[in-house]
């Protein structure tokens, strides 16, 4: 089957499932009004600040080169290296070396999509080394044998009662559908791997250029203790997360939480700047950072594109996507999920894959309309089915019903014919997409026989 | 490797720039957030914020109360005569400590490195910090300041010890601060106790890291402390 296939056939069985529309339903609920009260309880005008963070953003693509070189520069200076990756296999594989050469049986992470991305835990794994996921949530969806359902929330798509099935299956703890209990089951079976991995593998929210240091956010504390007690520390980043100077978080510490989870600010915000220093009692003594392009210099040089680079991966416009909502993130089959992973997967994996992302839209706008750094995120779709054309040669059939309505709609007397037959065939058109019904007349024919006198 | 680097920057530089010149905007909390709190009332609305986002704290006159404080928080984990509680050598904590028998009787120094193992045996640990920001009620800490990364997030109660002078407004007041000391290798804001929300939205507290924060500010501290 092909990835086309496959999202239609996962996208109508999701669509029909109304136990999954009602939970989705509910935690965006939730997210919606937290979202709303932070907003206005805490900006003095939103619009400006995701303007003056889309402000900052660019001024930080614009010298990417020249950020990139001084972060490195900074922070190869306070200790720590810092390795150029083009591809996931190049990123994946230095990581594996890194656990090797540390003899690592076992190695703990946080919450990270760059890691998802390069695929890294199937790479381990497969060596023997076991991945110990840390977040709550990305636990919850490695136990269940399933990919992050969100970038956000991964575990969105799961009730407290298939939680409670699972950990007493996986971890053999009492079956509970106890929000506090299950959390504590996770407490419990997880400070073994902070104690006893040799290497912690994170993410990064931020790469501060002037500063040297990598910016890690969160709520629960496991990136915390990934990044405090094992030897190690591994940080995955993308190339386009550097942001000019410290100082830039006081924007975008509380611009990414409120978009992100409607907090004013995470509950903690790491700030990195290198491994153990020779007056510091613990912490790792050895730090990497991988800094991951996979397509991203190409898509840097796309110029109609470079604004998605601004991305912060705050996943609000997976909450406000009536096409996320409706298919849920496992349609997708990619990474990065929504209106965010249909503009960049074609162009990360390949577009004959992943053309057909770009139709997974009503263009509705609503993805635009929230993104804190005000990317135009519902037209880079429409240029991405531009490209799709130009990259894939599109089938005869396609071309053939271009042509026909292209002829079509040069006319009115020619749309006039074609209303006709479409009355006529409308009964054949497939159930699960019925239209309205179509009037016994058209506005012309009525408007003709003058019934609009009243 | 290298050229692993310069295929990167190649392609990077080689790229027109589509909003060349726009110039780098200039970042003031009091122009972007509602509320900025006022110079008299740090300390207040740090304490508030701290509050609703489910910490403890407890403003006190003189470092004999927050002796009490310290020993009311550790009480309930006292098992006889052992050490539940590991403290930064810090001469602040040191003067609270010296207030109260107890408190150096079930706490211990953490001077040497200690492995996760012997850590994670304890209940509690005892840190300062560097500002509280009173906007956001957050704490902000460095691993050189604050005893190291682990003393902070492993143990399930963290006990921070600050005074009134240490408060200041904004976030950005921090930043501007940890940029001219950045002395150390780690620098956390931490910002209520952990919590998740991963289980259908239901807020839990104590996910991984401490289930409690308690804050106890001094109002009249020994300004060389």
């Amino acid at each position: 089957m092909t990835e086309q296939q496959h999202f239609l056939q996962l996208s109508s069985q999701k669509a029909a499932d109304e136990t999954h529309r009602f939970k989705i339903a509910k935690a965006i609920a939730t997210y919606d009004a937290a979202v709303g009260n932070t907003k206005k309880g805490q900006f003095k005008n939103w619009e400006e600040a995701r303007t003056l963070a889309a402000q900052n953003k660019n001024y930080a693509l614009e010298h990417l080169p020249e950020l990139l070189e001084q972060f490195e520069k900074n922070f190869t200076a306070a200790g720590g290296k810092v390795f150029w990756a083009e591809n996931s296999k190049e990123a994946a594989e230095y990581i594996v070396a890194l656990a090797q050469r540390h003899r690592a049986r076992k190695v703990v992470k946080s919450k990270s999509m760059t890691t998802e991305e390069i695929h890294l835990n199937e790479r381990l794994e497969n060596i023997g080394i076991a991945v110990w996921e840390s977040d709550l949530g990305e636990l919850i969806v490695q136990l269940a044998g399933e990919k992050p359902y969100h970038i956000v929330t991964p575990a969105m798509h799961k009730t407290k009662e298939e939680i409670g099935v699972l950990f007493n299956e996986q971890l053999h703890a009492p079956l509970t559908t106890n929000a506090e209990e299950l959390t504590m089951v996770a407490r419990r079976h997880l400070r073994e791997a902070y104690i006893t991995s040799s290497v912690g593998i994170t993410g990064a929210n931020f790469l501060i250029a002037d500063a040297g240091a990598i910016v890690v956010t969160e709520n629960e504390g496991n990136a915390r203790l990934t990044m405090s007690c094992p030897p190690v520390h591994v940080a995955v980043v993308g190339i386009e997360k550097i942001i000019p100077r410290l100082s830039d978080l006081s924007l975008f510490l509380p611009l990414l939480a409120t978009s992100g989870t409607g907090q004013e600010i995470t509950c903690y915000n790491s700030i990195v700047f290198g491994p153990q220093r020779n007056d510091e009692l613990d912490g790792p003594t050895e730090m990497h950072v991988v800094l991951l392009d996979n397509g991203r210099s190409q898509l840097y040089q796309r110029e109609r594109f470079r604004e998605i680079l601004r991305c912060i991966r705050c996943g609000a416009c997976l909450n406000a996507c009536p096409v996320y909502r409706t298919v849920g993130g496992h349609s997708y089959r990619t990474t990065y999920q929504g209106p965010i992973g249909s503009v960049i997967t074609p162009h990360y994996n390949g577009f004959e894959k992943f053309q057909h992302l770009a139709a997974a839209s009503s263009l509705c706008g609503a993805c635009s309309s929230v993104c804190p750094v005000h990317i135009d995120i519902h037209h880079l779709l429409l240029e991405n089915r531009a490209l799709a054309i130009e990259q894939c040669s599109p089938s005869w059939f396609w071309r053939a019903a271009m042509r026909i309505y292209a002829w079509m709609m040069a006319k009115p007397k020619r749309l006039q014919l074609v209303r006709r037959f479409a009355r006529l065939l409308q009964p054949l058109s497939p159930k699960r997409m019925q239209a309205p019904r179509l009037g016994k007349k058209s506005f012309r024919e009525i408007w003709r026989a003058n019934e609009f006198k009243a | 490797m290298n050229s692993k680097r310069e295929r990167i920057l190649q392609r990077l530089r080689s790229a027109a720039q589509p909003h060349a010149g726009e110039g780098m905007p200039a970042i003031r909390d009091t122009d972007l957030y509602a509320n900025h709190p006022a110079q008299e009332d740090l300390v207040e609305r740090f304490g508030a914020k701290l509050a609703s986002l489910k910490g403890e704290f407890f403003r006190v006159r003189e470092v004999r109360q927050a002796a009490e404080c310290v020993k009311e928080l550790l009480a309930p984990f006292a098992a006889a005569s052992k050490k539940i509680c590991l403290r930064q050598p810090h001469a602040l904590i040191d003067e609270v400590i010296a207030q109260e028998a107890w408190i150096r009787e079930h706490t211990t120094p953490l001077e040497n490195e200690l492995s996760n193992e012997a850590f994670a045996q304890f209940e509690a640990g005892i840190t300062t910090a560097d500002f509280l920001i009173a906007r956001t009620g957050s704490l902000v800490l460095n691993a050189v300041t604050a005893g190291g990364r682990r003393l902070s997030v492993l143990p399930p109660l963290h006990i921070v010890i600050a005074t009134a002078r240490q408060a200041v407004a904004s976030l950005e007041e921090a930043l501007a601060q940890i940029g001219n000391i950045a002395t150390a290798s780690y620098t956390a804001i931490i910002t209520g106790p952990s919590r998740t929300s991963d289980i259908e939205k239901i807020l839990v507290l104590g996910v991984h890291g401490p289930k409690r924060l308690a804050v106890i500010v001094i109002e009249n501290s020994d300004p060389n402390l």
